[in-house]
C-alpha cells in the first residue's frame, strides 16, 4: 500500500525521469520547475491516486464485470468500442464522487495554490498526463474554479482514459482493456495577455541558427486553432538579435469567461495592429527557448503565455515543450560538395560565382525582361 | 506598365556640352570606341558599372594613377598569380570622368577544372604560410614606404651643380636626378599596390566562400554576424583613432584638458602647452606618438584632396577634445576589447555547435581557420596602403609641383593634378632640358591654358550624374571582388535599373545592404567631402556617397550611416558594426534622395531606408 504522501505531489517532487509515477507530461513539468524554467506552479495526480480512485468507488469491479461480459463482442467489432465506451465513462465513471481520502489531500494542494497566487479559486488547467506518448488521446480542461469543479475535472481526466481510441489503442496493443492508469497536472492558469508557439529552429528551412515566435493576444486557443493570423518574429538564436518581425491585424481573442469557460471576443481597434509582445518579452522568450534547447539536448516546439497582471520577467511562462519532430527526424544532407583543403573549397566556390537575372544593353534591340 | 528596363551602351552616353575632347586628360586606353569594331561589340556584352565606391567624384587625371595601379594589380592577382578559377581582371573605362569597371569571366569549363587545380596548389601555399608571409608583405611595405618618405624631389641647383658631383665623379646631375625620383616614385606607387593585392584577392575569396556556406547551412544568419566572427581585434585602421584617445587620456591625466577645451585651433592650443611643463610632457608624447598614424587620410586616401590628419591637424584636434568632453562625462572611450573578443569566441563556439553534421563542421572548420587568418588583411591593408603610403606620395608630389610653380609651369601647386601622370613625365623633361639648356621651357606657355581648360572640364564634369551602369548583364558574376567588395548582385542591378527610372526627388524609400544591425530614426546629413565632415551635429545621420573610416572621430557623433556604394566589406560597414550603429549600405543614390535635415528611418536589420519627412 502507498504512502499516501504519494497520491499527491507538487510537481518539483515528482522522481526525477519517473514517467510511471504520474505520467509523462507532469514529469516533464517537473523537470522543468527543478530546472528553474518558468512553468505555471500546480500539483500532480499520480498513477497510485488514479489506481485508489477506482479501488475506492468500486467502479474498477464494476468495469471489469462488464467488460468480461462483453469481451467477445469488442474484440470482433470495433464499432462496440463507442458503445462501451459510452457506458464506462457516463454509467460508471462519471458518478462516482471523489474517494474523500483524496479529496482531502486535493484540497490541501489547492488551497495552497490559492494561497501562492493570493486568489480565491485560482483557476486551473487540468490536463491529462500518460505515462506512455499518446498525444490527444485524453481530455484536458481549462480555466477550473473551486472545489466542485476541479473534483469533477480530475474524474472526467480519469474517466477519459477509457474513451474508444483509448481502449482501441489497448486493444492493438494486447494491453488489459479494463486499466490504463494516467497522470493528471493541475496547473495554475495563466491569465494570458497574449500567447502562442515557438520553435527553436526556422521552421520554414530547418534552420538552427534561428528562432521562431508565433503571438497573438489572449489565450493560446485562438492561435492553435487557426483563427488568427499571429505575429511572427525571427530571432537569431546565436546573437538574439530580432531579424524578422510581421505585426499582422488581430481582430479576436480567447478569455476566460464566467464560470470556467472559454470564451471569443473582438479586439478593439487600437490593439488589432499593436503587437502582442513588447521587445523584452521577445528577448525573454527567446534566451528560454535557448535555454530549453540545450536542456533537452534537441530543437523544440514550445507553447508560452505572457500574464497579465506580473511583472516582467516574471510574467513569461513556458506551458509546454516537446522535440521539434519535422526537421529534426530528417537526416541533416550536408551541403558541403567538395571534400579537400580549404583552398580546394574555395577554389570550386570561386568557379560557381553569383547568377544573375539578364539584361541586355539597351541597342541590342531585344524585349528586355520585365 | 512595361517599362523599358535596360542599361545605356556605353557609347551612347553623351558628352557633356562644352567638355569636348576630355578624353585626351586620360590614357587612350581608358576610353570606349567605336572605331574598332571588334572592342566595341566586347564593350557592349559587358557589364560596366559605375565605381562609386572609390571614386565619387570625377577623376583628376593624375589622381587615376591608383585606378591605373589596381587595374592591373587585382588582375594579375586573379588572372595569372593565383589562377582564380572562373575569373580573369576586371576591366576599366572612364566615361565624362568616372570609372567604369566590368569583370571578365573565364566559360571554358576545361580551362576553369585545370585552373582549380593551380589555385588549389597555389592559394594553398598562401594559406598555409599566411602569417610568415604576412610578416614578410609587412616588411616589403614598410621598405617601399621609407624609400618613398626619403626620397629627395626638390628643384635641380639654381645656377652651377654643386662641386661633390664633379670632384666625386658623379656623372649625373641634380636634373636628371629629380627626372629619375620622379619616375621612381611612380614605380614606387605602382609598387606599393603589387603588394596591396598580393594578400586581398585571397582574403575575399576566402571570406565570399565561407559566407556562401554560412547562407545555405544558416540561410538567416546575417553578414554582420559573419563580420564579428572572424573580425580583427587589433585592427590597424583603428590605432590612428586609439591614438587620439590616448592623447585625450593624457590631456585629462596631466590637468592640461582646459588648453584643449579653450583653444579653438590647434596651434592657440599648442602655444598654451608649450607654457607649463605638463603641457610640454603632452607635446612630447604627441610627437613621438602621432608617427604613421597622423597619415590617416581625412578622406579614403584615393584622391590628392584627401588630405591627411598632418595636413589638417584641426580634424584630430576636435577628435580630441570630444573625446575629453567624453572623459569629463565619465564615458569610457576605450574600445571594447574584451567584449569584442568575447562576443567572437562565444559566435564561434554556438555556431560550430549548431551544425550537426560532421562533414559540414569539417567544411566550415576550414574555411573559418583560413578567413580567420585572412580577414584582418581586408582591414589592415588599407591602412599601409590608402593612406599611409598614399599621404605620403602626395606630399611628395607636392614638392615636386613646386619645382613646376618655381620654374614657371603652374601657377599654384595644386595646378599638378590636372596632368596624368605620362604628361608629367613629359612635362618634367621638358623642364630639365629648358634647364639644361638656358632656354625658357615650352611648357610655360603650353600648360597653363590647358590646365584652366581642364579646370572647367571637371566643373561640368562634376554636375553630371554617372549612370550606375552601361552595358549588359553577364548570366554569372565569378570575380570575388565585385561581389563582396561592390556588392554586386541580382537585386543590386535591378536597383540600378529603377534608379535609372526614377527622379530621385520621388523616392520615399531606398534599399540597400543591412550592414550592421538597428533600427533609429533621426536627422540626415549628407556629406559630399571630409571638409564637410565637421558640420554632423551629434545624433544626426551621416548620408554619404561613401565613406572613409579616417571619420571614426565622428561615428562617436552620429546614430547611423547610410552610403550609396558599398557592400558590407566597404568602410562604413566596418566601422559601423564596430561602433553598433545601424547602418544600409549601397543604396544606390541615398545621397541625391535624401536631403540634410530630413527625417529618416535607417533599418540595419533589413537594409530599408525611408525618408519620414519632405
Amino acid at each position: 500500500m502507498a504512502d499516501k504522501q504519494n497520491y499527491v505531489l507538487w510537481l518539483e517532487e515528482l522522481p526525477p525521469g519517473d514517467a510511471f509515477a504520474a505520467g509523462r507530461k507532469c514529469s516533464h513539468l517537473g523537470e522543468m520547475r527543478r530546472a528553474g524554467l518558468p512553468v505555471p506552479p500546480g500539483f500532480a495526480l499520480t498513477l497510485d491516486a488514479y489506481k485508489k480512485f477506482l479501488r475506492d468507488s468500486g467502479v474498477e469491479q464494476d468495469i471489469t464485470d462488464y467488460l468480461n461480459k462483453n469481451k467477445g463482442r469488442l474484440e470482433k467489432d470495433v464499432g462496440m468500442f463507442e458503445e462501451a465506451s459510452t457506458y464506462i465513462i457516463k454509467e460508471l465513471i462519471l458518478n462516482k464522487g471523489m474517494p474523500l481520502e483524496l479529496q482531502e489531500l486535493i484540497m490541501d494542494y489547492y488551497k495552497k495554490l490559492n494561497e501562492q497566487s493570493s486568489l480565491e479559486n485560482v483557476p486551473v488547467a487540468v490536463r491529462s498526463s500518460g505515462p506512455v506518448s499518446m498525444p490527444g488521446q485524453f481530455d484536458t480542461f481549462l480555466n477550473v474554479r473551486g472545489e466542485k469543479d476541479l473534483m469533477e475535472k480530475i474524474i472526467h481526466v480519469w474517466a477519459s482514459s477509457f474513451n474508444a481510441r483509448a481502449m482501441a489503442y489497448r486493444l492493438q496493443r494486447g494491453m488489459a482493456l479494463e486499466s490504463s492508469p494516467i497522470g493528471v497536472a493541475v496547473l495554475k492558469m495563466v491569465n494570458a495577455k497574449s500567447s502562442g508557439v515557438m520553435f527553436t529552429l526556422d521552421p520554414i528551412n530547418g534552420d538552427r541558427s534561428r528562432i521562431f515566435i508565433e503571438g497573438s493576444w489572449g489565450l493560446g486557443e485562438s492561435l492553435v486553432s487557426g483563427q488568427v493570423t499571429p505575429d511572427k518574429y525571427i530571432l537569431d538564436k546565436v546573437t538574439l538579435e530580432l531579424s524578422q518581425k510581421n505585426i499582422c491585424r488581430k481582430v479576436m481573442e480567447m478569455i476566460y469567461g464566467p464560470e470556467g469557460s472559454i470564451v471569443s471576443r473582438d479586439i478593439e481597434e487600437e490593439r488589432q495592429n499593436a503587437p502582442c509582445l513588447t521587445p523584452d518579452e521577445i528577448l525573454e522568450l527567446a534566451k528560454l527557448g535557448k535555454r530549453l534547447e540545450k536542456h533537452y539536448g534537441a530543437p523544440q516546439d514550445i507553447e508560452w503565455a505572457v500574464d497579465q497582471n506580473l511583472p516582467f520577467p516574471q510574467n513569461i511562462f513556458i506551458l509546454q515543450t516537446r522535440p521539434e519532430t519535422i526537421w529534426s527526424k530528417k537526416t541533416a544532407k550536408p551541403v558541403s560538395q567538395t571534400k579537400g583543403s580549404g583552398a580546394e573549397i574555395i577554389a570550386r566556390q570561386l568557379m560557381q560565382g553569383i547568377k544573375l537575372s539578364q539584361v541586355k544593353s539597351s541597342n541590342d534591340n531585344i524585349a528586355p525582361p520585365v | 506598365m512595361n517599362k523599358k528596363r535596360a542599361f545605356p551602351s556605353p557609347h551612347e552616353v553623351p558628352t557633356v556640352p562644352g567638355t569636348e575632347g576630355w578624353e585626351r586628360m586620360y590614357p587612350y586606353f581608358y576610353t570606349f570606341t567605336t572605331e574598332d569594331k571588334e572592342m566595341q561589340e566586347y564593350e557592349n556584352k559587358m557589364l560596366w558599372y559605375y565605381d562609386g565606391l572609390h571614386y565619387p567624384q570625377p577623376m583628376y587625371p593624375f589622381d587615376l594613377i591608383w585606378d591605373e595601379a589596381w587595374y592591373v594589380g587585382l588582375s594579375q592577382n586573379n588572372s595569372r598569380m593565383f589562377s582564380v578559377p572562373a575569373a580573369m581582371g576586371i576591366d576599366h573605362r572612364i566615361i565624362n570622368g568616372y570609372i567604369y569597371i566590368a569583370p571578365v569571366a573565364i566559360d571554358d569549363p576545361e580551362v576553369i577544372e585545370k585552373r582549380v587545380a593551380e589555385y588549389t596548389k597555389r592559394a594553398g601555399y598562401y594559406f598555409e604560410n599566411w602569417d610568415s608571409l604576412y610578416e614578410k608583405w609587412k616588411e616589403k611595405v614598410n621598405d617601399v614606404i621609407k624609400r618613398v618618405e626619403e626620397m629627395d624631389l626638390s628643384a635641380p641647383a639654381k645656377d652651377l651643380e654643386d662641386e661633390s658631383s664633379v670632384f666625386e665623379g658623379k656623372g649625373i646631375t641634380s636634373g636628371f636626378e629629380l627626372y629619375r625620383n620622379y619616375k621612381r616614385l611612380i614605380e614606387y606607387g605602382l609598387e606599393a599596390w603589387q603588394y596591396h593585392f598580393e594578400f586581398l584577392n585571397l582574403s575575399y575569396a576566402s571570406f565570399v566562400t565561407l559566407q556562401d556556406f554560412c547562407r545555405k547551412v544558416f540561410p538567416g544568419m546575417t553578414d554582420a554576424t559573419l563580420t564579428k566572427m572572424v573580425g580583427g581585434v587589433e585592427v590597424m585602421l583603428f590605432k590612428p583613432d586609439e591614438t587620439l584617445r590616448e592623447l585625450a587620456k593624457l590631456a585629462v591625466k596631466l590637468g592640461v584638458a582646459d588648453f584643449f577645451k579653450k583653444s579653438a585651433k590647434f596651434n592657440k592650443a599648442l602655444s598654451k602647452l608649450e607654457s607649463s611643463e605638463k603641457g610640454r610632457e603632452w607635446i612630447k608624447f604627441f610627437k613621438e606618438n602621432q608617427y604613421p598614424w597622423f597619415h590617416m587620410s581625412t578622406g579614403t586616401g584615393w584622391y590628392h584632396d584627401h588630405w591627411t590628419w598632418y595636413d589638417r591637424i584641426e580634424i584630430p584636434f576636435g577628435a580630441i577634445k570630444n573625446y575629453i568632453g567624453m572623459l569629463e562625462k565619465g564615458e569610457n572611450i576605450d574600445r571594447p576589447v574584451e567584449e569584442i573578443i568575447k562576443t567572437k569566441e562565444m559566435l564561434i563556439k554556438e555556431y560550430t555547435e549548431l551544425i550537426d553534421n560532421e562533414e559540414d563542421k569539417a567544411t566550415f572548420e576550414a574555411l573559418l581557420g583560413i578567413t580567420l587568418k585572412t580577414y584582418p588583411y581586408l582591414e589592415d591593408h588599407c591602412f599601409y596602403i590608402e593612406h599611409w603610403f598614399h599621404g605620403v606620395f602626395w606630399s611628395k608630389m607636392r614638392e615636386l609641383s613646386k619645382v613646376f610653380v618655381e620654374h614657371d609651369f603652374f601657377d599654384d601647386v595644386e595646378d599638378i593634378w590636372y596632368l596624368n601622370r605620362f604628361e608629367i613625365e613629359e612635362a618634367l623633361y621638358d623642364l630639365i632640358s629648358s634647364w639644361a639648356t638656358g632656354v625658357p621651357a615650352r611648357g610655360q606657355k603650353y600648360w597653363r591654358p590647358e590646365i584652366k581648360w581642364r579646370k572647367d572640364v571637371l566643373d561640368k564634369f562634376r554636375k553630371f550624374i554617372p549612370p550606375p551602369a552601361v552595358g549588359a548583364t553577364p548570366e554569372r558574376i565569378t570575380e570575388p571582388f565585385t561581389i563582396m567588395l561592390w556588392g554586386i548582385t541580382s537585386s543590386s542591378v535591378d536597383a540600378w535599373l529603377d534608379a535609372g527610372s526614377v527622379s530621385p526627388e520621388d523616392v520615399s524609400e531606398l534599399k540597400g545592404f543591412p550592414a550592421s544591425a538597428g533600427v533609429v530614426e533621426g536627422i540626415a546629413r549628407i556629406i559630399r567631402s571630409p571638409e564637410e565632415i565637421n558640420d554632423l551635429q551629434e545624433g544626426e545621420i551621416l548620408v554619404a556617397s561613401t565613406t572613409s573610416p579616417s571619420w571614426t572621430p565622428v561615428f562617436n557623433k552620429i546614430k547611423a550611416a547610410v552610403t550609396d556604394v558599398g557592400g558590407i566589406m566597404s568602410h562604413a560597414a566596418i566601422v559601423c558594426r564596430e561602433y553598433k550603429l545601424p547602418a544600409v549600405v549601397g543604396t544606390g543614390f541615398a545621397s541625391s534622395a535624401i536631403k540634410s535635415g530630413q527625417k529618416i528611418r535607417v533599418d540595419g536589420d533589413t537594409g530599408m531606408v525611408y525618408i519620414l519627412s519632405k
